[in-house]
């Protein structure tokens, strides 16, 4: 079970680039036979339209919040040894990553697993928005494709 | 004849309305060009409820309403929650992060 003590997890929103060996050596443990480390990044194109950057903007107290909900249930559903959720805040260029999602497990299933299920779950339930910014020039908010559910109970 | 029953004027209730101060991100920010806007309501208050009265006080911001849901102390809410003076509330559209 992956707690909220931060040796075995570690929740972040930051204004600063996100650092991939970091998450790698976080997860590291001698219980570990696998360790995933997704990142999303800054997609130049989608289909023929250019993007120069994209600029987050969150919730933040709320987005923390749901980020350690996100573990709890994770936590309950495989066996994690350490997990690691980092989001970045701001302007996030081109090829550069804007979230980091990370786990350990003892086998390769339950990371592959937990990992798909903390980036699905962080891209509907998260309180944080992604402006995107054009080499045209323009510039627009995104709306993701699904309301946040509220939880059960 | 039936007497009709004399109804004074509810004048608690004037007194009981409050202001709930609602955080806003991103579109909703940018339509209204501030973090905050303020609705009054008077006493408790269903979420439903709460996001017409959001809409009826600031018009400009009611072409946005399909999308808006309610976190309600940094909880998302349902339709049914009651929104309570001291409650800390935003209004949510559809999260983009990732």
């Amino acid at each position: 079970m992956v707690d909220k003590q931060s040796n075995t997890r570690r929740v972040l929103l930051t204004h600063s680039p996100l650092d991939v060996s970091a998450a790698y050596e976080f997860l590291r443990s001698p219980r570990a036979g696998a360790i995933i480390v997704f990142s999303g990044t800054t997609r130049q194109w989608t289909d023929d339209r250019e993007t120069t950057l994209l600029e987050y903007e969150s919730y933040e107290p709320m987005a923390l919040k749901v980020m350690h909900e996100l573990l709890d249930t994770a936590s309950s559903k495989w066996p994690l040894i350490k997990a690691y959720l980092v989001h970045r805040l701001g302007v996030v260029p081109v090829s550069e990553a804007s979230v980091l999602v990370g786990v350990s497990t003892a086998h390769r299933r339950d990371a592959y697993e937990a990992s798909r299920y903390l980036i699905d779950t962080l891209k509907v339930q998260i309180p944080i928005w992604k402006r995107e910014h054009w080499a045209d020039g323009g510039q627009q908010w995104i709306s993701g494709d699904q309301s946040p559910e509220a939880s059960s109970g | 004849m039936p007497l009709k029953q004399f109804e004074p004027p509810d004048l608690m209730a004037a007194e009981k309305s409050i202001v709930v101060r609602i955080q806003l991100f991103s579109v909703l920010r940018e339509c209204m060009q501030s973090r905050f806007i303020d609705v009054t309501i008077s006493g408790h208050m269903e979420a439903d409820d709460f996001i017409e009265a959001v809409c009826e006080q600031h018009p400009r911001i009611s072409s946005y309403r399909s999308l808006m849901n309610l976190a309600v102390n940094q909880t998302y809410a349902r339709s049914g929650d009651l929104i309570s003076p001291g409650d800390e509330v935003a209004l949510i559209t559809p999260v983009s992060g990732g």
